[in-house]
């Protein structure tokens, strides 16, 4: 393993070197920098185009120029862009940016992704299949750019005239409902009648929430308050060790459960550490919950069930966890919903500027900045996650060692979750991996259309100008990210699946 | 297609003869007809319903972009041209109607200007079909530039091994460490007012990694096949046995990847235009159109719905052609349901 991984990373060495050299040698071919200057009148002129030629090195062959750029990366310096401004500089604030759009949108379209996809394989050719199959090869079909400024000309600003006086109409209540019965009555295995039970009663519970919180106006100060937090640890609890063990078995559930029960009494007792914490005191609290649940599960799992109770248990404390957060965030709504106007969903740049706030005010404050972009990257990115989850499933399904589990009376849970999920990931992994290298330069179209200055500024800056070193940091990061990503998954491959590194 | 007799036998017993009440046959293994591999392909093909609709629809979209104002010096049967300006009629809106009169609607009529006018009363249908024989001409050649560079050096570097497969696989994984919208769009900007064709051959070029790998891959498995060891045991050459006898094998692979290209050239060509690192005016296409009107959204949101649908209805036709494709070039896939 350690021979496969040393060849791979010399390899992947010598391609990114290859890589520089075509893309600054494309670079430096692209527009003349000198155009804006030959344009000055006379006497500022010649001085003007000697300090840029002076500055970009023009005279020397670009040969000379590339090796002097590569020299000065190795020392982690990447140059001064046209106007002598340091790139490196640039280059940080832009990454960052880029790294807040794109996280988030990420971890959402694969978890979702995936989800879809594994259920969408479990129900193959039923009315659920066929239709996510059709919005996922529609999703996949989406220009994003265009997608985007639609979202930005009318989800945005009619959410946001909206929440000014924010009742919804029956007809949208009946379609929402709708909806979500259709889609839980299609989920449901059985006959006839508990499908059509499953459908009614999702139907109705939907209608019934979304009437009362329209006529309770808790869209415009939303919450969720002790008890809902209480009743969704507790589904919480149970949807986990579900999964995770089935129900049949006393202390995974047990130690989920407790897990929730302390999960909301702490949330009562922590209030006021709550009110405006710090970054790190919500990391904290984040490990602390890792921590206790964990050691909740190990004591009443016992010898017996500790491996199903231990992740039954911890899974459940940070899904309270992350409730409770919501929670604090949802609270501070109408606050800072006031503070910008009552306009929450902003389409143009990262955040608004000089904002002060507390720590939810101002994690709204990103939340509504990020939203449209995730939306649409999630939206454009979702389906091929989807797609390639459903046929890897499909296609471990058809193996006979999952048959011969059938067979031998294991529950359909246990088939699904030990021998079908497992084996079935295994591509996805890798395609993952792959999918987060070339999301840098992706992101760009998303930049552009809401305006965010970051990695694609550097990119447009560096072609606008036919200067080659923004481009080469843009590239430096985003051909890095395909090429470091394009060995982790070969490498995650190999160690997954022996039979390719033993070849 | 080569027809060789192991798979013929085992893929029309795979494939039950009709889609219904096949059960029984299939449990007795009788009833089993022999057809030709591309008999069972053309068959399993048609019975994708995604397929078919994708088929109709994206002939429907190359009729209407090329029969509607013609391409060169034919005229189409629209009198308008996408150049020419005019007076505004009625703030330019589109004046296309599809619904009934007895539903309460203005009837089924085109209408003077059924996608509307621009702020300088240039036609927009026309605009947009003009538009669209651009985008479907680009991706179109994209898609035989990446196709024939991909098979070309997958081929070889499967075929050969040793050291050509190793620089080409290098080579290959330069193009693939430079981002698509960065290495195309600095080559659109080099080849920038050099017209069209000549932008799709290079974004071609910059889209042909996907094809190599996966041609190399399969011509990695079929080269230790007995047949080629026989040919090459007569002293068969080594193009010959490429092209005559390997290639011919890997045709469903290289259509299907060769229609998820052309999908993926359309949303390539649009995004890299709409960044201006594409197609430039005098051109026009689907992509610029959308980056032309893009601040008129909230006065004359027709100028950028219309080409919108065109580039989803092009990248979704096709999606779903190749989708129906590779279920039809998949020996293993059976669809029978139960």
């Amino acid at each position: 393993m350690l021979v496969f991984i040393a060849r791979r990373l010399f390899v992947s060495i010598w391609v990114f070197l290859a890589s520089t050299v075509v893309v600054f040698f494309l670079a430096t071919r692209i527009r003349d920098p000198l155009a804006e200057a030959r344009q000055l009148p006379d006497g500022a002129r010649e001085a003007q185009m000697a300090e840029i030629t002076e500055r970009m090195g023009l005279d020397d062959p670009v040969i000379v120029r590339y090796l002097n750029w590569l020299l000065d990366v190795l020392t982690g310096d990447l140059g001064v862009d046209r106007q002598g401004q340091q790139v490196n500089a640039a280059l940080e604030n832009a990454f960052t940016a880029t790294l807040q759009l794109i996280t988030g949108a990420t971890v959402l379209a694969i978890v979702i992704g995936i989800a879809v996809g594994v259920v969408s394989a479990l129900r193959q050719y039923t009315a659920l299949d066929q239709t996510v199959t059709f919005v996922a090869f529609v999703c996949f079909s989406l220009p994003l750019f265009w997608v985007g400024t639609l979202l930005k000309q009318f989800l945005a600003l009619d959410f946001n005239d909206w929440l000014a006086d924010p009742t919804i109409s029956p007809v949208f209540i009946g379609t929402i409902a709708l909806i979500v019965g259709l889609a839980c009555g299609s989920l449901v295995v059985g006959d006839r009648r508990s499908r059509l039970t499953a459908f009614g009663s999702a139907t109705a519970a939907m209608a019934v929430l979304l009437a009362v919180l329209s006529a309770t106006g808790w869209f415009a100060d939303p919450g969720l308050g002790p008890i809902v937090i209480a009743l969704t640890a507790l589904g919480g609890a149970l949807g986990f060790t579900t999964l995770v063990s089935g129900l049949e078995w006393k202390p995974p559930l047990q130690a989920a459960l407790i897990t929730a029960g302390v999960g909301v009494v702490a949330s009562l007792a922590l209030r006021p550490v709550l009110k405006d914490p710090e970054l790190l005191t919500v990391v904290g609290l984040a490990l602390l919950t890792v921590a206790i649940s964990g050691a909740v599960g190990w004591f009443l799992g016992g010898e017996l069930y500790r491996r199903a109770a231990v992740p039954a248990s911890i899974l459940t404390g940070l899904f309270a966890g992350a409730v409770i957060f919501t929670d604090r965030m949802l609270q501070s709504f109408a606050d800072y919903s006031d503070s910008v106007g009552g306009r929450p969903i902003s389409t143009i740049g990262a955040e608004t500027p000089n904002y002060q706030g507390t720590f939810w005010e101002s994690g709204l404050d990103s939340a509504g900045h990020l939203a449209l972009p995730t939306l649409a990257l999630v939206l454009v990115s979702l389906a091929s996650y989807t797609r390639y989850t459903r046929a890897s499933m499909l296609e471990v399904m058809n193996q006979d060692y999952v048959r011969t589990g059938r067979a031998k009376g294991l529950s359909e849970r246990a088939v699904v979750t030990r021998h079908v999920l497992r084996n079935g990931l295994i591509p996805i992994t890798t395609l993952v991996a792959y999918d987060i290298g070339t999301i840098v330069g992706g992101a760009v179209l998303t930049e552009e259309v809401f305006g965010w200055s970051a990695m694609g500024s550097l990119l447009f800056q560096g072609i606008e100008q036919g200067d080659p070193m923004p481009i080469m940091a843009f590239f430096l990061v985003a051909g890095g990210a395909i090429v470091v990503f394009n060995m982790i998954a070969d490498i995650v491959y190999a160690f997954l699946d022996p039979r390719i590194r033993l070849s | 297609m080569t027809r060789n007799a192991d798979s013929g036998v085992a893929k029309s017993q795979d494939t039950p003869p009709d889609d219904a009440g096949s059960g029984a046959a299939v449990t007795h293994g009788m009833n089993v007809v022999a057809r030709s591999q591309g008999q069972l392909v053309r068959r399993r093909f048609l019975r994708h319903k995604g397929a078919l609709a994708g088929m109709v629809l994206f002939f429907l979209v190359v009729v209407l972009a090329v029969t509607s104002i013609g391409a060169g010096p034919i005229p189409g049967w629209w009198d308008k041209d996408p150049s020419t300006t005019g007076s505004v009629v009625g703030e330019g809106r589109p004046t296309l109607s599809v619904w009934p009169g007895f539903l309460g609607g203005g009837g089924v009529s085109l209408g003077e200007h059924p996608f509307g006018q621009d702020n300088v009363g240039r036609d927009y249908f026309a605009l947009t079909m003009r538009g669209a024989q651009v985008s479907l001409l680009i991706a179109v050649i994209v898609g035989l530039v990446a196709t024939l560079v991909g098979t070309v050096i997958g081929a070889l570097a499967g075929y050969f091994r040793g050291w050509v497969e190793a620089a080409l696989m290098r080579v290959t994984d330069v193009v693939i460490a430079v981002p698509t919208l960065l290495l195309a769009g600095l080559i659109g900007v080099i080849v920038a007012g050099k017209g069209v064709v000549l932008f799709a051959i290079f974004l071609g070029l910059c889209m042909w990694t996907q094809i190599a790998r996966l041609v190399r891959g399969e011509v990695l498995s079929l080269r230790e096949k007995e047949y080629v060891e026989a040919a090459r045991s007569v002293g068969t050459s080594a193009g010959r046995i490429i092209f005559k006898h390997i290639l011919p094998n890997t045709v469903g692979i290289i259509i299907v990847s060769a229609t998820l290209t052309i999908a993926g050239a359309v949303l390539t060509e649009s995004a890299l235009s709409f960044l201006n690192l594409g197609v430039r005016p005098p051109d026009t296409s689907l992509g610029r159109l959308i980056t032309d009107y893009r601040t008129a959204l909230s006065v004359r949101p027709w100028l950028f719905y219309w080409p919108g649908a065109f580039i989803i209805a092009i990248a979704l036709s096709v999606n779903f052609i190749g989708d129906g494709l590779r279920d039809a070039f998949d020996p293993r896939q059976t669809r029978v349901r139960d």
